[in-house]
């Protein structure tokens, strides 16, 4: 009798060890060091992943969230275990929609945010046959909404910690949200390389890789095939808007598209990754000599620039310089596939580029986001 | 008493003498180099501008330069008179709801026809601003002729800036991103929107509407000891309240259409005047308003520039920063409310 | 006794949305003064304002000489009737000087430019009413009294053949009461003026006004009652008794 005490009190303490125990052993781990991208971090283990978002307000030193997808099905213990593949899923930008596309997983939207504004004619579809519902977004979230579809899991972009309390009401009842922070990265390839960790939702992490390794190759073997012996044109991004003129900086994505592309961006010379803004009468007097002037804000021809400020025709770029927008593919609602296949075709970008810095004629036909405004 | 004349023209001429070096301060400020010589043959061109410079100059500094003058200038004379109207020390474009009005009537511009109709010509801009403001202080008047109390007149203001505020905010809800951010943009305010050409269209216009004013001093003078009083000294009041409700809709609207909802100015400014010549007296006080004025505003302006090294600090900033203390500071030394 | 010239009312009815006073019937010729007394809320300062233009009348006629007051334009009406209303509005930053001078304000042009005679008319009067040290003082800056005394010098400066005081009196000692008292009656013997003025303090009203008006709370009008017809030496307090 005695020794049945012993065998009881001791499993008693067994149980409450691994009771508390709810973190997930990170020692198995194998941490797949990525390329580029510095906003996520994969650890393969046995049998599913562990996959972190890092804290891109702190410089991606810290984690933000941490998730653990497996493969063999769970009860949630946890609100941060996902079972995978997913089979529901919602994303607020359609940015998430271009990457799910590309793994062949778009079935599996069922809520979209701004459904308006998606390019993809797979997943146009799908919304017209009412399979994919709109569920807002920013002020016009519709939380409800989400929680009525129940997904695996929803792919939101938070700008800052302030994001995650209005999705709180989500991860309380057991529904996971994951910051997508691709739009944060400074390099190009860098947004594409977070196709590995929607990969991974989907089991498909193999495909993501195998997707992003021939992008990567095809994109340094254009860079390659610039001739070093070309002059570089030089390059004015952007437009004024009341009396502001807002650049990239010198070391954001777009300023390393430029540079990949063999252009000349004007405002290299800072490490500034965000936009900086400037007065028109600094661009006005420091800008000469621009030989492209690339993505105009909206607009669809010089005449129309104008409206954005009148004095935009006393620059001389507006007479001599050739300008490209990147809004040839946009749907009637404004939704413009730059911004989304551009994110998980960087090399396509790049072409656009290039060619467009080759500065020949009757290049139009060959450029697919990019078109010449006249 | 030619004691006090000659102290008024010596206030004058001070004032004067204070614009032209603000003016000629705020001209040789700016993120472009422009030389001090170059900016002199603008002005005075008894010389031919080198190329280099002339467009930049015309398009670009001289024409926020005269923006904030003008801007300086028109919301002064117009709370000025909303003052004396109101009988409300506290009342201005901004804070009655006159600017809000503007700003939703270039926001139906802005947000309902979609960002590519903006600016299809500055008229149209003009017009919708103007319509917009006068739409409110036409509902502003028409409660104040029925409450005498100026406290809940100002109440009502308020109110009447949040409701305004809301349906914008609506409108925001429904509108595409870029139209949104254009127009979150402009609510910031900014004096370096305007080219040559609107401004030589522009700066007619409150010439003529802030002489218009001067004008009615007069009887805006009457109206101060009371309404009673001015129309027992023969001031038809209808009428004076057209005339300035026509006069504060253009004053302002225009400004606004051009620069954004711009605060402070035209609440503190009038206060400077009436303190700086210890008179209400409107013949005084009126042309007061318009050169403080443009001086405040022009300061303004050289101050978005200072504390950045590229682009500047949105104007509303400096203004807010510089009035609200003016206007504590002057209702607090007072000790009691003044028109 | 002409019938065209002087103050004439006719079965008037003074009130906001309702009446105040009915059926009023008065005269006044130039060179007389009525007092206008009554207790408070018997309906003077309505009827004051009435006269004045300030409100329209519920029913009835207001002339003055051949012109029916109420369709004058309010600029004609400022150089016939001048009005000096118990409410002073002081926190205004105007001086002394300002407001006697504003009574000119009717004869000015657009610019407010004063001739000769207009600067002698408003010296006058400061003078008359011992304004003359304290020009430069703003309103708010000056007794109640002072300020009295400023806004009828106005009234003075305005000229007109009717003037309007509604408590005059309410905020001047006892010399100055009286010496208003003097002036107006002065001013309307010498300048053949009509005044009228309201009063709810009878002790203040001397042996020289005649001519009362009594503002009946019970019966809502207006009497009139004239000393000089009546021959015994009543004194005031035993009419408005009865």
């Amino acid at each position: 009798m005695m020794r049945f005490d012993y065998i009881l009190i001791f499993l008693f303490f067994v149980f409450i060890f691994s009771c508390k125990n709810h973190k997930f052993k990170e020692t198995d781990a194998k941490i797949i060091t990525n390329k580029y991208a510095s906003g996520f971090e994969i650890n393969e283990i046995e049998n599913g992943f562990i996959v972190k978002i890092k804290d891109f307000n702190k410089n991606n030193d810290s984690t933000l969230q941490s998730f653990l997808l497996t493969k063999v099905h769970q009860e949630k213990a946890d609100k941060n275990v996902i079972n995978i593949p997913v089979r529901k899923i919602v994303c607020l930008s359609t940015t998430h929609c271009a990457f799910i596309s590309t793994l062949g997983e778009e079935n599996t939207i069922k809520g979209i945010g701004g459904t308006n504004y998606v390019y993809d004619f797979k997943i146009r579809s799908l919304i017209n046959r009412k399979e994919i519902q709109d569920v807002g977004y920013d002020n016009q979230l519709n939380l409800e909404k989400i929680l009525s579809i129940n997904p695996d899991v929803v792919f939101a972009f938070g700008i800052d910690n302030a994001g995650i309390s209005s999705f709180q009401k989500l991860i309380d009842v057991g529904i996971p949200v994951v910051f997508v922070g691709d739009f944060k990265e400074k390099y190009p390839l860098g947004r594409t390389e977070w196709i590995k960790l929607f990969g991974c939702f989907f089991n498909k992490y193999q495909q993501a890789v195998h997707y992003f390794d021939s992008v990567e190759n095809n994109y340094h073997n254009k860079i390659n095939i610039i001739k070093l012996e070309t002059q570089k044109p030089r390059v004015l991004v952007g437009l004024p808007w009341q009396g502001t003129w807002w650049v990239p900086g010198g070391d954001s994505f777009f300023a390393k598209f430029i540079k990949d592309a063999g252009g000349d961006y004007i405002f290299s010379d800072n490490s500034l990754n965000e936009s900086i803004p400037k007065t028109i009468e600094e661009i006005f007097s420091q800008v000469k000599n621009v030989d492209i002037w690339l993505n105009p804000g909206p607009y669809n021809s010089k005449h129309s620039m104008l409206y954005a400020d009148k004095r935009i025709q006393e620059f001389p770029a507006f007479s001599s310089s050739k300008i490209y927008n990147n809004n040839k593919r946009v749907n009637n609602f404004g939704g413009n596939d730059f911004w989304e296949s551009g994110v998980v075709q960087p090399d396509r970008v790049l072409n656009d580029l290039i060619i467009i810095f080759s500065q020949n004629e009757n290049i139009e036909n060959d450029l697919y986001y990019y078109k010449l405004l006249e | 008493m030619k004691n006090k004349n000659l102290k008024i023209y010596l206030s004058f001429f001070i004032l004067l003498i204070i614009l032209v070096v603000v003016l000629l301060w705020d001209l040789s400020t700016g993120n472009a180099k422009v030389p001090f010589n170059e900016l002199l043959k603008f002005i005075f061109p008894w010389e031919k501008s080198s190329d280099e410079y002339y467009v930049l100059i015309r398009e670009f500094r001289f024409s926020r330069v005269a923006m904030a003058f003008i801007a300086g200038t028109a919301l002064s004379v117009s709370g000025l008179l909303m003052q004396t109207i109101f009988r409300n020390p506290l009342a201005g474009p901004y804070v009655l709801g006159i600017s809000s009005g503007a700003g939703l009537g270039v926001a139906l511009v802005v947000l309902g026809t979609g960002f590519l109709s903006f600016s299809l010509s500055s008229i149209t801009i003009i017009f919708s601003a103007i319509i917009g403001s006068a739409a409110v202080l036409l509902i502003i008047l028409a409660i104040s002729m029925r409450m005498r109390d100026t406290v809940s007149i100002l109440i009502i203001g308020i109110l009447l800036s949040g409701v305004i505020g809301s349906i914008i905010s609506i409108l925001q809800y429904y509108a595409a991103d870029i139209n949104v951010k254009s127009y979150v943009i402009w609510t910031m305010g900014s004096l370096s929107s305007v080219s040559f050409t609107d401004i030589k269209l522009i700066f007619p216009i409150i010439l003529l509407f802030s002489f218009a004013a001067f004008i009615l001093s007069k009887k805006l003078n009457l109206l101060l000891p009371g309404e009673s009083f001015a129309i027992t000294m023969g001031v038809n009041l209808k009428v004076i309240r057209i005339f300035t409700f026509i006069i504060v809709s253009i004053l302002t609207g225009v400004v606004t259409a051009f620069c954004g909802p711009l605060g402070f100015i035209g609440i503190a400014v009038p206060h400077i005047a009436r303190w700086l010549f210890n008179s209400s007296n409107h013949f005084l006080i009126i042309p007061a308003s318009f050169i403080i004025g443009g001086i405040v505003m022009l300061f303004s302006d050289i101050l978005t520039h200072v504390f950045v090294s590229q682009g500047i600090i949105p104007v509303n900033a400096i203004t807010a920063i510089i009035g609200a203390p003016v206007v504590v500071w002057i209702v607090v030394k007072n000790k009691r409310v003044i028109v | 006794m002409k019938q065209d010239t002087g103050l004439n009312i006719h079965d008037l009815s003074v009130g906001y949305k309702f009446p105040i006073l009915e059926n009023i019937n008065l005269r006044l010729l130039p060179g007389n003064i009525a007092c206008l007394i009554g207790e408070n809320g018997s309906g003077k300062t309505t009827f004051l304002n009435t006269i004045a233009g300030l409100i329209k009348p519920k029913n009835g006629k207001i002339r003055l000489g051949e012109k029916n007051v109420t369709d004058l334009s309010v600029s004609h009406r400022s150089k016939l009737i001048s009005y000096v209303s118990s409410k002073i509005d002081a926190f205004v930053q105007l001086s002394v000087y300002d407001i006697v001078a504003m009574g000119r304000s009717p004869y000015t042009n657009i610019f407010d430019l004063k001739s000769e005679e207009d600067k002698e008319i408003i010296e006058k009067a400061l003078e008359d009413f011992n304004l003359k040290r304290l020009t430069c003082k703003k309103l708010f800056e000056i007794s109640d009294g002072e300020r009295q005394r400023c806004m009828i010098a106005r009234a003075f400066v305005q000229q007109t053949p009717l003037i309007l005081l509604d408590e005059p009196a309410a905020f001047l000692d006892y010399h100055n009461r009286k010496k208003l008292i003097e002036d107006l009656v002065k001013l309307t013997e010498f300048e053949k003026k009509m005044i009228i003025f309201s009063s709810h303090d009878i002790d203040l009203v001397s042996k020289k006004i005649q001519l009362f008006w009594i503002c009946h709370k019970e019966y809502r009008t207006i009497y009139e009652y004239d000393m000089s017809k009546d021959g015994e030496n009543k004194t005031i307090f035993e009419i408005v008794g009865s």
